[in-house]
C-alpha cells in the first residue's frame, strides 16, 4: 500500500533553449509531493510543467515503460522517467535530471536520437527471410537458438545503455550496446538470411566492448547487452573457419577454376544470383583480415611487452593496414560490345601479411561508344552490398535483395539504395583493360 | 535541407557537464575494467624498474600486487568471454577472484620473504 | 538530422511564416501498426513509389500498437474457422458491425499474421512442439489469440519499424499532422498541414494519396488507457475535413484501469486475464458487488457489463478511498499470480501494491473508439484520395470490440490500405490536386492564434475540465439530461478555449501541442455526445440509464455524421446491412 509521506523536494533540471543556444544550465524547482511512492519522475516533470514552468520540454508517450521515449539521466544514472519513482531517492536528497549522454540536445531534456538509430541501422537490425515461405517456421521454444535469444528481442530502443557506455563515447564508430544486442538476436535467428553481412558489420564493433556492464546495469528491460556482445565475440572466433568452408563449397558449386592464372577474364552471360545470403562470397574477406590483423597485433604487442617496449607496437600497427591498389587484368578491350553492358569476373590474389587469398569479383562494364569510352561498375549494391546484375530486358541493373534498381548510368531508379552504383578505376594498357582493386 | 538548419542543437553531453550533483555511474563492472588498465600501466612501469633495481622488497611487493589484480581481473574477462561463467555472476566474479588473488598473493609473499 | 535530406523540400521565400513544402506520392499519417504495414505493403507492391510517413512521436514509439499486451485474434488452427471468428465478432459488436469489414478482418487476419512472421521477422510464442501458441481471450469460441508473452505490441512494432528502416522509407519524426488539406471543391484531399514539433514550424505536405492512421485513442476522459500522447487527432482532422463518420457513440471502457492518484499512470491497464483467472472485485464497503449485476458469471462478465457495474457502484458512493473499486487476486495464490501475470505484478509493484497478496484499486478506463471514418474493405472514404485504416476507421467492431481484435484490425487494414494505395497510384495520375487558395494560411493562423493572446486561459486546466465533463456525463453510463448539459458545457469550454494563451518559443513547445490536442478532443467530444443522444437504447458499449434495455426494434441502425456548416455534427441514420448473416443467426449464435 502507499506508504510514502508528504515532502518538499528540490528538483534540479538541465535546461537548454535552442533559440538562445549556449551550453545550457541547471534550474532548481521546489515541488511538494504528497505520496512519493506513487509519484514517478515523469509525474514530477508533468507537474512542474503544469504548475511552474510551461516552457519545460521533455519527451514521453506511453507512460508505462513500453515506448522508450522518456530515457534520461536521473541522479547520475540512466533510466526511464516513467519507471523511476521519487521514493527511490532518500528524502533529503536532491533530484537531478539531465538528458542522455552522447546525443545532441534539442531542448531541455529532449535529445536527438538519430545517432542511436544510425548505429542501429549500421548493424542491419532488420529481418531478411532466407527464403519466401508461406507458413511460419516450426521452432521449439526450448531450441538452443530461442534459448540463446531469450527476451533480448524486447529492447525498446530507449538509448539508456548507449548513454551509460563510456566506449560509445570514446570509440568513433562503435555501434554500442543496443544495436549489437539486436544484431545478436538476428545472428541467432535461423530464419534470417543476412548472417554474413551482419557479421561483417559487427565484427569491428564487438571488440570495442570493455566488459563494463554499465549497459546491463541501466537497461530498464533487464536486457544484458554485454552478454549479447560476448556471444557475438564467440561467434566471431568461428568466423574465419566458417568462411573458408563456405568458400570451398561455393567454389565447388560454381565450378570456378582454381585461380592459378591471376586475372583471367571470362565474360559471363548471366551471373549466378544467389540473393543476400551468398553475395559476399565475392567480396574481400573482412572477417579473416580482421581476425588476422588482431592476431598479429596481439602477438606483436606481447613480444613488444616482453622486450619491455610497448611503444614498438605503435610502429608495427599502422603498417599492417596500408591500402594497396592492385591492377587486375580484365580482358581485351576488343571483346567489349559497343553500347552493351558486359559482366566480367575478375580473378585475383590478395595478399594480407603472410596470408594469400584468391578472390573472384564480378564487375559490369558499359561500353558507351567506339572510342573506348567505358564505365566500370562495382557489382556491390550500394544499399547493403548484395550482388547487382545487369538485366537486358529491363535495361537496368537489378539487385535481388530489396528490389534496388539502377539505370544504365548507375543512378538509382527505385528501391532503397542511397546512392548510384560505385564506379571502379581502370586503365587501358595495350588494348588490355586493367581494373583497380583497392584492398 | 536538414533539420538543424533552423535551430541549434547542443552538442552531446559527455558525462553530465554542469550537473551540480554529478555522479558518474558507479558501477563496479566499470571500475573493474579501469583498475585492470591502471594495473597494466603499473606493471609496465614496475617491470623495467624491477630489472634495474633487483631485490628491492617494496618493489617486489608492488609488482606482485599489480600483477595479482591484473591477472585476476583478466581472468574474469576470460571466463566471461568464453561463457565459462554466466554474465549474471560478473560482480561475484570480481569480488571472488580478486579476493582469491589477494589470498594467494598473501601466501606467496609470506613464502618468499 | 537526417530527416529531411531525402525529402524534396522547397523553401517558400516571401512567406511571413517559416513554412515549407514537399510533395510525395503517398503520405501516411501515423506510425502504428496500421501506418507501418500500409507503408510496407505499398512499397513492396511498387518500390518506385515515394512514400512518406509522419508521426507525432519518435520512429515507431508512438501509439497504442506498441502498448498491446494481450495479443491478436487469428484463425490458424484447423479446428477453428473464419466463420466462428466472424460470428464472435458480430456477437461482440451486438450486430451493428459492417459485416463486409468484419468478414475481411477475419479472413485476411490469417495471411497477415503469417506474413508478420515470415516476412517481417516477428516471433510469437510457441507451443512446445514449435507451432504458434494461441491463448484464450474473453468472448471467443476458440483459443485463437496469438501473443508474445504479455508484451506483444513491442515485438510487432519493433520488427515493423526495422522493416521500414530497411526500405529507406522516409519518416518524419515528431512531425504531427494538424489538418488535412482539401482542393477548392472540398471533395479531394491534397495532403496535410504538418507541424514539425522540434522546429516549431509548419510544413505543407502535398500527396497524391493520403492515409490517416493515427489510431483514435479516447484520451478525452479522466481515465484513459492509451498514452497521453494520443489525442483523437485523426478523428478530429477527418471530421473537420468533412469525411463521413460512423458509430461515434461507441467508446469502449476497459473495466480494470489502475488508479494512482495524481499520477499520469492512472488509467493504464491491468490485464483482463486477471478476471478470467478468477480475481474478485470489491466495492468501497468491501462487498463483492458483481453478483448483484451479473448473478451467474459475476466478475467474468463482458467488459461493458463489468465497467458499467463498477461505475454504478462509484456513482452510488460505494467507492474505495482512492476513488474506484478494488480487484483482489490474492485468493488465487501468490505463486500463481506471479507466474501468470508477471508484467501486471511489476506494474503494481512500482506503486507499492502487491497484486499477488492484496487488493489493488481500479476503475473503468476509456480504451478504444469503435466509431470512426466510414470505409470500405479497401480503406476508401467518402472523399477522393483519402484512405483511413486502423482505429481511426469505424464499423469493423460494431458496438463493442473483442479483446484481441483491435491490433488485428490495425494490421489487417494496414495491409489492405497498403495494397489499395499501390493500386490507386497505378490507376491514377501521380500528381497531387491543387490545394484551395488561402487554406494553408487560414489554418496556420488558426493554430498560432494563441501565441498572440495574453488573456491567459490555461490549456492544461481546460483539458482537465473537458475530461471530467466527458467522464461524468458522456462516459460509461449516460442519460439524456446529463448529455444535454454536456453539450452546453462543451460549448462553454470551447468558448473559453479562444482565450488560451501560449508562452515560450516555438521549438518543442509542449504547451502548444497540448492546445492542438485539446482542440481535437473538443471536436470529437461534440461527435460522441451528439451520436449518443441519437441512440435511445442501450447497446454494447453504449449504456443509457434512461433506456437501460437493448431494443432491436429501434436499435438496429448505424449513425453517420458529417460536420455541418455551423461546425456542429449533422446526423443521419441507416439500418444495419445484414449482408452475410441475418439478425436471427447472430442472436441464436452460441459459443
Ligand atoms: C494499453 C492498450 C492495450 C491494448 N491491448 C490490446 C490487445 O491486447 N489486443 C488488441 O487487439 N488490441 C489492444 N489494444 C488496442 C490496439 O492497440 C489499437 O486498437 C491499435 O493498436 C491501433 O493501431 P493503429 O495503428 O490504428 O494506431 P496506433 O498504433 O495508436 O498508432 C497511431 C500513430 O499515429 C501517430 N499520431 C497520432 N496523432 C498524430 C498526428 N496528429 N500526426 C501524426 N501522427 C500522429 C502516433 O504517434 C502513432 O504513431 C490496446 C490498446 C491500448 C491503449
Ligand atoms: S559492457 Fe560493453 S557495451 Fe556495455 S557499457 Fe560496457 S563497454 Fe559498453
Ligand atoms: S538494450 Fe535496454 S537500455 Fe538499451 S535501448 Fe534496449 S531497452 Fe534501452
Ligand atoms: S513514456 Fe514510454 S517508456 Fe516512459
Ligand atoms: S542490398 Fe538492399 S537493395 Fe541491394
Amino acid at each position: 500500500m502507499s506508504t510514502g509521506q508528504e515532502n518538499i523536494r528540490k528538483v534540479e533540471m538541465y535546461r537548454y533553449d535552442p533559440t538562445e543556444g549556449g551550453d545550457g544550465h541547471f534550474d532548481t524547482f521546489d515541488l511538494q509531493i504528497k505520496d512519493e511512492s506513487n509519484t514517478t519522475i515523469l509525474d514530477v516533470l508533468i507537474r512542474i510543467q503544469k504548475e511552474q514552468d510551461a516552457t519545460l520540454a521533455f519527451r514521453y508517450a506511453c507512460r508505462v515503460n513500453m515506448c522508450g521515449s522518456c530515457g534520461m539521466v536521473i541522479n547520475g544514472r540512466e533510466g526511464l522517467a516513467c519507471k523511476t519513482n521519487v521514493s527511490e531517492f532518500a528524502t533529503n536528497e536532491r533530484i537531478t535530471i539531465r538528458p542522455l549522454n552522447h546525443f545532441p540536445v534539442i531542448k531541455d531534456l529532449v535529445v536527438d536520437m538519430d545517432p542511436f538509430f544510425k548505429n542501429y541501422e549500421e548493424c542491419l537490425p532488420f529481418f531478411e527471410p532466407k527464403e519466401i515461405v508461406e507458413e511460419p517456421a516450426i521452432i521449439r521454444p526450448d531450441s538452443p537458438e530461442r534459448q540463446a535469444i531469450g527476451l533480448a528481442t524486447e529492447c525498446i530502443a530507449c538509448g539508456c545503455c548507449v548513454s551509460s557506455c563510456t566506449m560509445a563515447n570514446y570509440h568513433e564508430g562503435y555501434a554500442g550496446p543496443a544495436p549489437l544486442n539486436r544484431a545478436f538476436t538476428l545472428l541467432n535467428d535461423s530464419r534470417d538470411g543476412l548472417f554474413t553481412e551482419r557479421m561483417d558489420r559487427v565484427l569491428q564493433s564487438c571488440y570495442n566492448c570493455r566488459t563494463e556492464f554499465n549497459c546491463t546495469e541501466v537497461c530498464p528491460k533487464e536486457i544484458s547487452s554485454t552478454r549479447a556482445i560476448k556471444f557475438i565475440q564467440r561467434m566471431a572466433m568461428k568466423e574465419p573457419f566458417r568462411k573458408i568452408e563456405e568458400e570451398k563449397a561455393a567454389a565447388e558449386i560454381e565450378n570456378v577454376e582454381p585461380a592459378t592464372v591471376i586475372g583471367k577474364a571470362e565474360p559471363v552471360i548471366s551471373m549466378s544470383n544467389n540473393g543476400c545470403v551468398g553475395c559476399t562470397h565475392n567480396q574481400p574477406d573482412v572477417g579473416r583480415r580482421d581476425f588476422l590483423t588482431k592476431m598479429t597485433l596481439g602477438i606483436g604487442a606481447a613480444t613488444a611487452l616482453m622486450v619491455g617496449g610497448v611503444m614498438a607496437s605503435a610502429f608495427v600497427g599502422p603498417s599492417m593496414r596500408k591500402k594497396e591498389t592492385l591492377w587486375v587484368p580484365a580482358g581485351k578491350m576488343d571483346d567489349l560490345q559497343v553500347g552493351k553492358v558486359t559482366t566480367l569476373n575478375l580473378n585475383y590474389t590478395e595478399t594480407i601479411g603472410i596470408y594469400k587469398q584468391d578472390n573472384v569479383k564480378p564487375v559490369m562494364v558499359w561500353c558507351q561508344s567506339n572510342d573506348k569510352n567505358i564505365v566500370v561498375y562495382d557489382s556491390r549494391c550500394t544499399h547493403l552490398g548484395c550482388a547487382v546484375r545487369w538485366d537486358k530486358t529491363q535495361n537496368s541493373f537489378l539487385c535481388a535483395c530489396h528490389g534496388g534498381k539502377f539505370a544504365l548510368d548507375g543512378s538509382v531508379i527505385a528501391g532503397p539504395p542511397p546512392r548510384p552504383l560505385d564506379h571502379m578505376e581502370y586503365k587501358i594498357d595495350n588494348g588490355n583493360l586493367l581494373i583497380a582493386m583497392v584492398s | 535541407m536538414k533539420q538543424e538548419d533552423t535551430i541549434n542543437y547542443r552538442k552531446p553531453l559527455q558525462w553530465g557537464e554542469f550537473d551540480p550533483n554529478r555522479r558518474r555511474n558507479m558501477f563496479v563492472g566499470m571500475w573493474a575494467w579501469m583498475w585492470q588498465r591502471i594495473t597494466a600501466v603499473a606493471i609496465i612501469v614496475l617491470l623495467p624498474l624491477h630489472i634495474v633495481l633487483t631485490y628491492k622488497p617494496w618493489l617486489q611487493f608492488l609488482l606482485l600486487l599489480a600483477v595479482t589484480f591484473h591477472a585476476t581481473l583478466g581472468l574474469r574477462v576470460i571466463l566471461l568471454d568464453f561463457d565459462l561463467v554466466k554474465v549474471e555472476y560478473q560482480k561475484a566474479l570480481i569480488w571472488g577472484l580478486t579476493g582469491l588473488g589477494l589470498v594467494v598473493f598473501a601466501l606467496v609473499w609470506w613464502l618468499i620473504r | 538530422m537526417l530527416l529531411y535530406s531525402k525529402v524534396n523540400l522547397i523553401f517558400n521565400q516571401g512567406e511571413p511564416m517559416t513554412q515549407e513544402k514537399f510533395t510525395t506520392d503517398i503520405l501516411i499519417i501515423g506510425m502504428g501498426a496500421a501506418g507501418q504495414l500500409a507503408a510496407l505493403y505499398a512499397y513492396d507492391a511498387n518500390p518506385e513509389l515515394n512514400i512518406t510517413i509522419v508521426t507525432k512521436a519518435l520512429k515507431g514509439k508512438g501509439g497504442c500498437s506498441r502498448m498491446v499486451q494481450g495479443g491478436l485474434n487469428v484463425v490458424l488452427n484447423e479446428a477453428d474457422s473464419h466463420e466462428k471468428h466472424l460470428m464472435d465478432t458480430l456477437k461482440g459488436g451486438q450486430y451493428v458491425n459492417n459485416q463486409d469489414l468484419a468478414k475481411t478482418l477475419v479472413e485476411q487476419a490469417t495471411p497477415t499474421i503469417k506474413e508478420m512472421e515470415t516476412r517481417f521477422g516477428c516471433f510469437f510464442d510457441r507451443n512446445p512442439d514449435g507451432t504458434i501458441h494461441q491463448k484464450p481471450f474473453a468472448g471467443q469460441s476458440f483459443d485463437r489469440t496469438v501473443h508474445k508473452g504479455d508484451l506483444t505490441g513491442i515485438e510487432m512494432i519493433s520488427r515493423t519499424t526495422e522493416q521500414v528502416m530497411k526500405r529507406n522509407i522516409t519518416v518524419l519524426e515528431e512531425c504531427r499532422a494538424v489538418d488535412l488539406l482539401l482542393d477548392s471543391s472540398g471533395q479531394e484531399v491534397t495532403g496535410a498541414l504538418l507541424l514539425d514539433i522540434r522546429q516549431g514550424r509548419f510544413i505543407v505536405a502535398e500527396a497524391s494519396a493520403t492515409l490517416v492512421a493515427t489510431g483514435g485513442g479516447p484520451t478525452q476522459y479522466r481515465f484513459h488507457a492509451p498514452g497521453p500522447e494520443k489525442s483523437v487527432d485523426g478523428l478530429g482532422m477527418l471530421y473537420r475535413a468533412g469525411v463521413v463518420m460512423r458509430d461515434m457513440e461507441m467508446i469502449q471502457f476497459h473495466p480494470t484501469g489502475l488508479i494512482i492518484p495524481g499520477s499520469v499512470v492512472a488509467g493504464s491497464l491491468l490485464e483482463e486475464g486477471l478476471r478470467g483467472a478468477g480475481a474478485y472485485l470489491y466495492n468501497g464497503e468491501g462487498k463483492r458487488y458483481m453478483k448483484n449485476y451479473a448473478p451467474d458469471v459475476a466478475e467474468r462478465a463482458t467488459r461493458d457489463v463489468v465497467s458499467r457495474s463498477a461505475f454504478l457502484e462509484m456513482l452510488a458512493g460505494r467507492e474505495c478511498e482512492e476513488g474506484g473499486v478494488r480487484i483482489d487476486a490474492s485468493h488465487l495464490g501468490s505463486e500463481f499470480v506471479l507466474k501468470n501475470f508477471p508484467g501486471m505484478c511489476n506494474r503494481c509493484r512500482q506503486f507499492g501494491y502487491d497484486l499477488s497478496r492484496e487488493p489493488v484499486p481500479v476503475s473503468p478506463t476509456a480504451h478504444f473508439v469503435m466509431g470512426g471514418a466510414d470505409i470500405d474493405r479497401d480503406c476508401h472514404t467518402s472523399i477522393e484520395r483519402l484512405f483511413v485504416a486502423g482505429e481511426d476507421a469505424g464499423g469493423v467492431h460494431g458496438g463493442n470490440r473483442l479483446g484481441g481484435n483491435g491490433i488485428c484490425e490495425s494490421t489487417v487494414y494496414g495491409r489492405q490500405a497498403g495494397k489499395s494505395l499501390a493500386r490507386y497510384m497505378e490507376k491514377n495520375k501521380r500528381q497531387p490536386a491543387e490545394t484551395a487558395k488561402g487554406m494553408v494560411e487560414e489554418l496556420i493562423e488558426k493554430h498560432t492564434r494563441p501565441f498572440d493572446n495574453n488573456k491567459g486561459e490555461d490549456a492544461f486546466k481546460l483539458r482537465a475540465e473537458l475530461q471530467e465533463c466527458n467522464w461524468i456525463k458522456v462516459g460509461v453510463v449516460r442519460n439524456g439530461s446529463d448529455m444535454e448539459e454536456a453539450v452546453r458545457e462543451i460549448a462553454t469550454i470551447r468558448g473559453a478555449a479562444t482565450d488560451i494563451g501560449l508562452t515560450g518559443g516555438r521549438p518543442y513547445n509542449m504547451l502548444w501541442n497540448t492546445y492542438i490536442d485539446f482542440m481535437n478532443m473538443l471536436d470529437v467530444s461534440d461527435m460522441v455526445v451528439a451520436s449518443a443522444l441519437a441512440r435511445n437504447e442501450s447497446r454494447a458499449a453504449h449504456y443509457r440509464s434512461d433506456f437501460p434495455e437493448q431494443n432491436d426494434d429501434i436499435g438496429l441502425f448505424n449513425s453517420f455524421m458529417v460536420r455541418g456548416d455551423d461546425g456542429l455534427p449533422e446526423i443521419s441514420s441507416k439500418p444495419v446491412e445484414f449482408t452475410y448473416k441475418t439478425v436471427e443467426e447472430c442472436r441464436n449464435y452460441k459459443k
